[in-house]
């Protein structure tokens, strides 16, 4: 011991102290003869004395002339930023959105990335889902569900109403198949020629200005506070950038294929473009590339954000058709139909992109996932409708909507509300699966009522 | 602020910790057996506290003066005035072994001297420890605050922070610009919208 405590205090006078720069250095020799121990009962002020004092007057101590020379001390109401932040970050949820009312500083704050990553560290973020679905009247319908969905969870609408009145203007049908793309606690939903910004603690939508580029089952995904968008169009292959504080689009990229029906995700900086058929375009085939559908269904882009510039693409292996993905914890997950049977996969997104940029060689980032429980009739090519959510580090959810004609077998697995009849000539189903990634298995998730078995759902941090 | 040129020889330097003296039953017990390691930190109105070497580590930015070899002689601290310090020495002392930062230590040190020094969960007793140290007024609460900021303390960050956190809570928008000394720099058009929209976050 001794030995270590030499090497640690040997003491190099020149460079005492020189990392204390914010302060103004007294005069070293002790006056003091000798240290005493901290009295523990030496408290600045008794537990009964609450009242603050008005504002900015200077507070006195007891020892007054202590304040006299060295200490700084700002006018002692006005903490810096970071002190705030580490604060405000602390407060629970339901206190928070009272604070941007504060002053236009405590706004800043509180909507700046750096809270969200402080809470993050400190474990304090909620996680909730979000089940939108815009109806053909103007309103949406919002439900929301903290998560884990599992045991106990309940689909919940907003505090104030389930029903929200879209902004005046803002609908005209173009929300169908609408991508959500959640930024902080903020979630977007962007339609064709249409979008709506909700945000989740004051409980209100406002138009937002819509893509470049009418797009209607396009990828879309935020990296960095902005949103990507990509394919939905024969006519462009332009990927769009969104700027939530200009709230304006512009063009970055064009896509290698254009994609019609694709789903985006992001992870680690890279903007997925997954999936989809492929239209239009210089490599056209006859009656609007349909034959050459394949070459994209199975498919991923990778539009590097950063570098501007897009990697390797990547294939689904088996050469199935992907139906749904997300990102989740640096993975992306990817399910995979292939005509009868249904496959999920994760793939290494943050190595693989690493090893991409560096040029080096390729590794097998595939990985077999346990595939879901998914009843035999939504297995089939189109009865099923799938969208993948991604929730924290290690979960997915897996919205499942199957529609099949009514004449078949309706016996719907899954344990759920079998059989339920559709009002038309199908049999409706919907319901949620959970993928908890560390145990690496699918459990039932609370169900969506019927209202929003099509909804779009996305994950909200706040 | 002696020794510097001495090497290793100034091993004999170090402050001998005067057995226990002073030291009530309750006090966490001493770790490694004989003489402790002890640095002397001095506010900014001349107060001296000694300090356990290992306490001190808490603070990220007295570790790097102890390891900047710093740790000799009275470290002064004008920014943080004596009854502040003497609040901070004692929050030191009551979370030793407070996994908050033990764990951050043990990883940066090198030379296993802290390698008995297991982290523990908090117990009541710090728990208790820590309501108590925050039950003071706002401008002392502050006070605690820049002191944590300044001396990079993990656990006494979280400690006084949580405490404003807690404060604010509860309060209307405007305690809490009361509280924190914040104009509103809203219109009052501006306001009147916020609050016809939002009535629910006013109560």
């Amino acid at each position: 011991m001794p030995e270590s405590m030499a090497e640690t205090c040997s003491c190099s006078s020149s460079r005492t102290f020189s990392w204390l720069v914010k302060s103004c250095l007294p005069d070293p020799t002790p006056t003091h003869p000798a240290p005493r121990r901290p009295d523990p009962h030496l408290l600045l002020s008794r537990p009964g004395n609450k009242a603050p004092p008005p504002l900015p007057s200077r507070h006195r101590r007891h020892d007054t002339e202590a304040d006299a020379d060295c200490d700084p001390a700002p006018s002692l109401s006005s903490l810096p930023d970071d002190l705030l932040l580490e604060c405000l970050c602390r407060v629970p949820l339901s206190s928070l959105p009272a604070l941007s009312f504060v002053c236009r500083r405590f706004s800043h704050l509180v909507d700046s990335p750096l809270f969200l990553r402080l809470r993050r560290s400190h474990g304090l973020l909620r996680r909730s889902l979000y089940a939108l679905s815009i109806s053909d009247t103007g309103h949406a319908l919002v439900l929301s569900s903290p998560t884990p969905l599992l045991a106990g969870a309940v689909w919940e609408p907003p505090r104030s109403s389930a029903v929200l009145p879209l902004p005046v203007g803002v609908f005209d049908g173009g929300f169908s198949h609408c991508r959500l793309v959640p930024i902080g606690r903020f979630v977007y939903a962007i339609g064709r020629n249409v979008a709506i910004c909700y945000d989740t603690w004051r409980e209100k939508a406002t138009p937002i200005s819509p893509t470049l580029f009418p797009r209607k089952k396009f990828a879309a995904a935020s990296v960095a506070g902005k949103i990507y968008v990509a394919g939905g169009s024969s006519k462009t292959s332009a990927v769009e950038e969104y700027d939530p504080v200009t709230d304006s689009w512009r063009v970055v990229a064009e896509a290698p294929r254009r994609r019609y029906g694709c789903v985006g995700a992001a992870t680690d900086g890279v903007f997925y473009v997954i999936g989809g058929l492929k239209v239009g375009g210089r490599w056209e085939a006859p009656r609007g590339g349909r034959l050459d559908a394949h070459t994209c269904a199975g498919t991923i882009d990778l539009y590097d954000v950063e570098a501007r510039a897009w990697l390797r693409s990547r294939a689904v292996p088996g050469g199935g058709c992907i139906v749904g993905a997300c990102a989740a914890g640096g993975r992306l997950y990817v399910l995979a139909s292939h005509a009868v049977e249904l496959s999920f996969w994760g793939w290494d997104g943050t190595a693989a992109t690493r090893r991409s940029r560096k040029r080096s060689g390729d590794g097998c980032d595939w990985a077999r996932l346990p595939t879901p429980p998914v009843p035999q009739q939504a297995r089939v090519g189109g009865a099923g409708r799938f969208a993948c959510v991604g929730v924290g580090d290690s979960t997915v959810v897996l919205l499942v909507h199957i529609s099949i004609p009514s004449s078949t077998n309706s016996s719907v697995c899954a344990g759920g509300d079998a059989g339920r009849r559709g009002t038309r000539s199908f049999d409706k189903e919907g319901f949620v699966l959970v993928y908890d990634a560390i145990a690496g298995e699918w459990n039932r998730g609370k169900e969506l009522p019927p209202a929003l078995w099509r909804a779009a759902c996305t994950c909200v941090e706040c | 602020m002696s020794s510097g040129d001495s090497g290793p020889s100034s091993s004999k330097q170090l402050v001998q910790q005067p057995a226990a003296a002073g030291r009530s039953p309750n006090q966490p017990p001493l770790l490694g057996a004989g003489g402790r390691k002890v640095i002397v930190l001095k506010s900014g109105d001349e107060e001296e506290f000694e300090v356990d070497l290992l306490d001190a580590m808490q603070s990220r930015t007295l570790r790097r003066a102890i390891e900047d070899g710093c740790g000799d002689g009275p470290m002064p601290l004008p920014n943080l005035t004596g009854p502040v310090l003497a609040k901070v020495v004692e929050l030191f002392r009551r979370h030793r072994g407070d996994p908050r930062w033990a764990d951050e230590l043990q990883e940066t040190e090198k030379e296993g001297m802290f390698k008995d020094y297991a982290p523990q969960k908090p117990t009541a007793e710090v728990k208790g420890f820590d309501r108590e140290f925050v039950s003071v007024d706002r401008d002392a609460l502050f006070d605690l605050l820049r002191a944590a900021n300044f001396l990079e303390a993990p656990g006494l960050l979280d400690v006084t922070c949580d405490a404003a956190a807690d404060a604010v809570m509860n309060m209307t928008v405007e305690e809490v610009r009361e509280y924190f000394g914040l104009v509103n720099d809203y219109t009052p058009e501006e306001e009147a919208a916020l609050r016809k929209q939002h009535e629910w976050a006013f109560q």
